[in-house]
């Protein structure tokens, strides 16, 4: 087991309560696929698992570790949402950033680290971007820019907010089958944000369900239903089962508002 | 940064170096009594063994008493506003930040303004008065922003407007009251900066505050970094944002403190020059801290060369970093627009 949160609560204002008594684990080579309407909390829950907000109740554990606020653990790989950088900083810099925290006050960054970086671009086939400032990237390769300083340490747990957010369909399928392919080979846990059940269902093992007064996880196609999706988007859908490739894939549609 | 940058670094680190000799060498031997070169090698090698002639003695006085200080607490100054003016601007996230921007410069300036005030000028007093001042500006801005959890840089910079604004008036305020025949022309030309009357005891106040920012920021610059890609990637990349500022925020104030007691306020440089270095190096913090450092003091020392070189009567060198600084930057942010 990599990551287990038991009994988080949070609220930002006293009395009114975000999210609560949050249960759930997730093993290695698993993927949770984290949803919920606007507003709802989704981005706060990833920010209380990752540490940046404090649990007001309760607490995370990964790999037997308690998270606390303002330690930050080196064992997660936190992907924010593809955001402008204030300075040019070329793509080999940016993934090297990832090892700049967790050294030392005495260490810097050398060539070693650099040679990693240039490694993991290549893995990602984005190695061809290394040089360039990150403020020339499009919003998606910059995304890959910041999974790749993610993976730089080696994480145990990759915490995704949203990667498919500004990415055109064909971009998406390659990013979700990037995530897929890291997860299982390095058998790590993995928590992705996202608006899109079509994609939950694609790659999620897990599907954690968030609404305001509840909440729903477990496997994704227990989760996943019509029914559910009319609770907590407010919406009709109509789902539909066929074959690819030996796999049943499960697609939804969405009518209208309930 | 690329193999070629990488090496572009260490090109530049090394030129910047040999600068550095070549241009505190030539600021020994140039000036209104100047010393030619095999001079300067017959009093090396003759103070060793006490026989300097009469004439060699006025040289050597010259030299050891009033240059070589001098050229000393410039690339002292020179280095340690620029390589604030780096840090600020990489913690705030934004190029246009300079060393002052927390309020130390006018505090430093309010210690000193009191130390002239109050003691004349003489002495110890009016150093460590201002040296203290500049400290308490940053705890002060530390006091209004709070120690919370999840503070906005805005708030930071609030704080420092506030704090310097406070201060700015004091100053105006001892002006008001100080005798204008003596010292409210001494605190004017304070305030103008220079190191005309530069000695020993400047260095041995300012050494201790100026290296220990610039070392404790040479050792954070990586987490520089870090910082200037905003609080959240911070936390998830390893370093508590909160506490790394002001950290950074505490040897900047050191370094900007112990340049502003000896000198008086000398603007621009901590802005201009990380400017010019990123040209050269980029924009790593990694890299561009150490370089800023170099250049800072290589450009304060030539500076300051021309400041008493110029004319017969010196001109204060606030002003003339200020007369070089300011249209280079307006070239600079042409420029930019123009590329944008």
């Amino acid at each position: 087991m990599i990551l287990e949160v038991h009994n988080g609560c949070f609220e930002y204002f006293s009395g009114r309560p975000i999210l609560k008594n949050i249960m759930f684990h997730l093993d290695g080579g698993q993927i949770m696929a984290v949803m919920g309407r606007n507003g709802i909390g989704k981005t706060t829950l990833i920010k209380c698992i990752v540490g940046i907000l404090p649990w007001n109740e309760g607490f995370s554990m990964i790999e037997e570790v308690r998270s606390q606020v303002n330690k930050p653990i080196k064992g997660i790989g936190y992907v924010p949402q593809a955001h402008k950088v204030s300075f040019a900083y070329s793509v080999r810099d940016m993934v090297v950033f990832g090892k700049a925290g967790h050294q030392t006050y005495l260490a810097a960054p050398g060539k070693n680290d650099y040679a990693l970086a240039d490694d993991i671009l290549d893995k990602m086939g984005i190695y061809d971007l290394r040089n360039q400032s990150c403020n020339e990237l499009s919003g998606g390769q910059l995304q890959l820019v910041f999974i790749a300083r993610a993976l730089i340490n080696s994480p145990r747990l990759l915490v995704l907010d949203e990667p498919e957010a500004h990415l055109d369909f064909r971009n998406q399928i390659r990013l979700l089958n990037l995530i897929k392919n890291v997860v299982l080979e390095n058998k790590i846990a993995c928590i992705i944000n996202t608006h899109y059940p079509n994609h939950a269902m694609r790659i999620a093992d897990k599907c954690f369900l968030l609404g305001e007064h509840d909440y729903r996880v477990g496997c994704t196609a227990q989760v996943m239903t019509e029914e559910n999706i009319r609770t907590y988007f407010g919406v009709h859908s109509y789902s539909h089962q066929f074959q690819y490739n030996g796999e049943t894939i499960t697609t939804f549609a969405f009518l209208d508002e309930v | 940064m690329n193999k070629e940058r990488n090496n572009q670094y260490n090109n530049v680190t090394i030129f910047l170096f040999l600068l550095l000799i070549i241009i505190s060498i030539f600021a020994l031997l140039v000036g209104q009594y100047s010393v030619s070169l095999s001079d300067l090698f017959d009093i090396i090698t003759k103070k060793t063994d006490q026989t300097l002639g009469n004439t060699l003695e006025t040289a050597e006085h010259v030299l050891f008493q009033v240059r070589i200080p001098r050229i000393i607490l410039a690339g002292l100054v020179g280095a340690g506003l620029s390589i604030s003016g780096a840090a600020l601007q990489g913690t705030f996230q934004n190029p246009l930040v300079s060393p002052d921007l927390l309020g130390v410069c006018s505090g430093a300036g309010f210690g000193a303004a009191l130390g002239i005030l109050l003691g004349n000028g003489s002495g110890l007093f009016t150093p460590v008065l201002s040296l203290a001042f500049g400290l308490i500006s940053v705890f002060l801005v530390y006091f209004f922003t709070g120690t919370k959890n999840h503070i906005n840089i805005l708030y930071v910079i609030l704080g420092g407007i506030i704090v310097s604004s406070i201060f700015t008036a004091l100053i105006s305020l001892i002006k008001y009251v100080a005798d204008s025949a003596q010292t409210l022309p001494a605190i004017t030309f304070w305030q103008m900066g220079s190191f005309a009357n530069a000695t020993y005891h400047d260095i041995k106040i300012s050494f201790i505050p100026v290296v220990t920012g610039i070392v404790g920021l040479i050792l954070l610059r990586w987490k520089i970094n870090l910082l200037s890609l905003g609080d959240e990637d911070c936390y998830t990349l390893g370093i508590n944002p909160n506490s790394t500022r002001w950290l950074i925020i505490l040897f900047t104030a050191l370094t900007t403190a112990g340049c502003v007691t000896v000198s008086g306020v000398i603007g621009w440089v901590g802005l201009v020059i990380p400017h010019i270095c990123r040209k050269f190096v980029g924009v790593n913090h990694g890299y561009l801290l150490p370089t800023s450092c170099l250049a800072g003091a290589v450009f304060m020392i030539l500076v300051d060369t021309a400041a008493r070189n110029f004319t017969a009567a010196e001109i204060p060198i606030g002003i003339l970093t200020a007369l070089i600084g300011a249209p280079f930057f307006a070239v600079i942010y042409r420029k930019g627009t123009e590329t944008r």
